[in-house]
């Protein structure tokens, strides 16, 4: 679906910056761009939090020096 | 002069005038109040470089050549005449030919009743002007022109800068409190709220994400965005930025102060984070990398940059390359990009209504940043039990640290037992993050 969304709005987009805004794109670019950032580091941080469940389950958690 | 030398006086103007008051105006700020001198110096002395003219510094040529066979009919335009982008400078039996940049004829290549070729040269004119390689290609003539060129068009001095970012980046306060990232997620709406505004404004698709990206508050982001996506704006998108980092002690207090009550302001942090260990310092910037960048590919010089960066500083066996990208390596970058970044600022670029547009569109992005990683706190407060100062949300504008340096201060101010620096830097870096990723994703869709 993601990949969808940037094959689409690159089909549109072009290089030709003197046609009118295209407004179903810039909200495309605006909510999907904000809704992937936001997303990305939900996922991240939800990756920090496993990763530190995964080293504390092993045992290797060493205190930092 | 004496007929030996030619002097600026000829070609200096009220333009120039005001932008050496607004170079010199940086200096005084980074000087005078320390306000980021590491960047309004170099900044503030680029603007005055360029703004001398005859100087050559920040000059590009651009060779005038026939669109068609033609007889050249008439000459509009001698060497040394100022031109403006449209004006005629010669007339083809087939039609007017006009420039596409501002600038002076430097030579004429032909005279009146000449016969030329397609693709002949009819003259060269020098200009400042950024233009789309593509479209209008130019060669850089001045040592910050080559700079410019190398440097910061061919992407190259941006995500280095990134890099050595990364290695002066403690991810540990991030890692500590995971749920910062949110907070520096939710500070990237800045991006897009000044996104959407710009069109508002008529600016292009390519122009608006350039402008919406000084939302982002990271100085390379913006540059390497606006290199590629809309040049000819870069000088005005990377001073405001600059300057707001700078301003963030200014802009960030009264949006705080608008968005949260006095009891809100004082909730207290417990000062003591967990520790991070070294294991996770390190895994944070493999799996940080591997995981953005499968999902936005165009991120993968900043990102990549940031991160490997981050794990020079934190591997523990790369110290020399750690030390470097902290210190000489970074100061390098820093004087290449700031000094070529001030001297894209031209009276005849800068000076426009839509420089102060962008301007306008930047402080909002950066208030609305602020404004969206507050409310996002408050929102997060409803279900959190330990509740969070929403103070912190507004260090989701990455102006690392002075954004985390500000809620420090005001929590101090309304509760003196309150140390929030630590728990602000989480957010603080996170934004520089979600940044990078902002960037990526206009990129991967507009570039």
């Amino acid at each position: 679906m993601l990949q969808g969304l940037i094959d689409g709005t690159i089909n549109h987009a072009g290089r030709d910056s003197t046609t009118m805004t295209d407004w179903g794109l810039a909200i495309k670019i605006a909510c999907g761009g904000f809704g992937l950032v936001f997303m990305l580091l939900t996922l991240l941080s939800f990756s920090i939090w496993v990763t530190k469940l995964i080293l504390d389950r092993i045992g290797n958690t060493d205190p930092e020096k | 002069m004496f007929g030996l030398l030619e002097s600026g006086f000829h070609y200096f103007y009220w333009g120039n005038a005001l932008m050496i008051a607004i170079g010199l105006g940086l200096i005084y700020l980074g000087i005078a109040r320390k306000m980021e001198p590491l960047l309004l110096i170099p900044i503030g002395f680029g603007i005055m470089l360029v703004n001398l003219p005859l100087g050559g510094m920040m000059d590009y040529e651009l060779l005038l050549k026939a669109p068609k066979a033609g007889t050249v009919l008439e000459l509009h335009k001698g060497e040394g005449d100022r031109v403006i982008r449209g004006d005629i400078v010669y007339t083809l039996d087939s039609g007017d030919e006009g420039t596409p940049v501002f600038g002076r004829i430097d030579s004429i290549k032909v005279s009146k009743g000449s016969y030329v070729n397609k693709g002949d040269i009819i003259a060269s004119i020098i200009t400042m002007e950024q233009t789309n390689q593509s479209e209008i290609p130019t060669r850089p003539r001045g040592l910050l022109s080559i700079i410019f060129q190398f440097g910061i068009m061919w992407q190259i001095l941006p995500p280095l800068m990134f890099l050595c970012l990364g290695a002066l980046t403690d991810f540990g306060p991030m890692l500590a409190n995971p749920k910062t990232l949110l907070l520096g997620a939710a500070a990237q709406f800045g991006v897009y709220f000044a996104f959407f505004l710009s069109l508002f404004f008529g600016f292009t698709l390519p122009e608006a994400c350039s402008i919406g990206i000084i939302g982002g508050a990271e100085g390379p982001t913006t540059i390497y965005v606006t290199s590629i996506l809309a040049p000819h704006i870069i000088g005005a998108t990377a001073v405001a930025c600059y300057s707001y980092m700078a301003l963030v002690p200014i802009i960030l207090p009264p949006v705080i102060k608008l968005l949260t009550t006095k009891r809100e302001r004082s909730i207290y942090m417990k000062p003591q984070l967990r520790k991070v260990s070294k294991r996770e310092k390190i895994l944070f910037p493999l799996i940080a990398t591997i995981i953005i960048i499968l999902f936005v590919p165009s991120s993968a010089p900043l990102i990549g940059c940031f991160m490997i960066g981050n794990l020079f500083r934190e591997s523990g066996v790369t110290e020399r390359l750690s030390t470097t990208s902290q210190t000489a390596f970074v100061d390098i970058l820093t004087i290449f990009l700031t000094l070529s970044i001030g001297a894209t600022m031209s009276a005849e670029i800068f000076l426009q209504s839509r420089t102060l547009l962008i301007l306008l569109l930047g402080v909002i992005a950066f208030a609305s940043a602020a404004a969206a990683g507050i409310i996002l706190a408050k929102i997060m407060n409803l279900f959190l039990t330990e509740k969070i100062n929403p103070m912190i949300g507004a260090a989701g504008v990455s102006a690392v640290p002075m954004s985390a340096r500000v809620v420090q201060v005001m929590g101090q101010k309304e509760n003196r037992q309150n140390f929030l620096l630590m728990h602000a830097m989480g957010p603080n870096v996170a934004g520089a993050i979600g940044a990078a990723i902002a960037g990526g994703v206009f990129l991967g869709i507009l570039g």
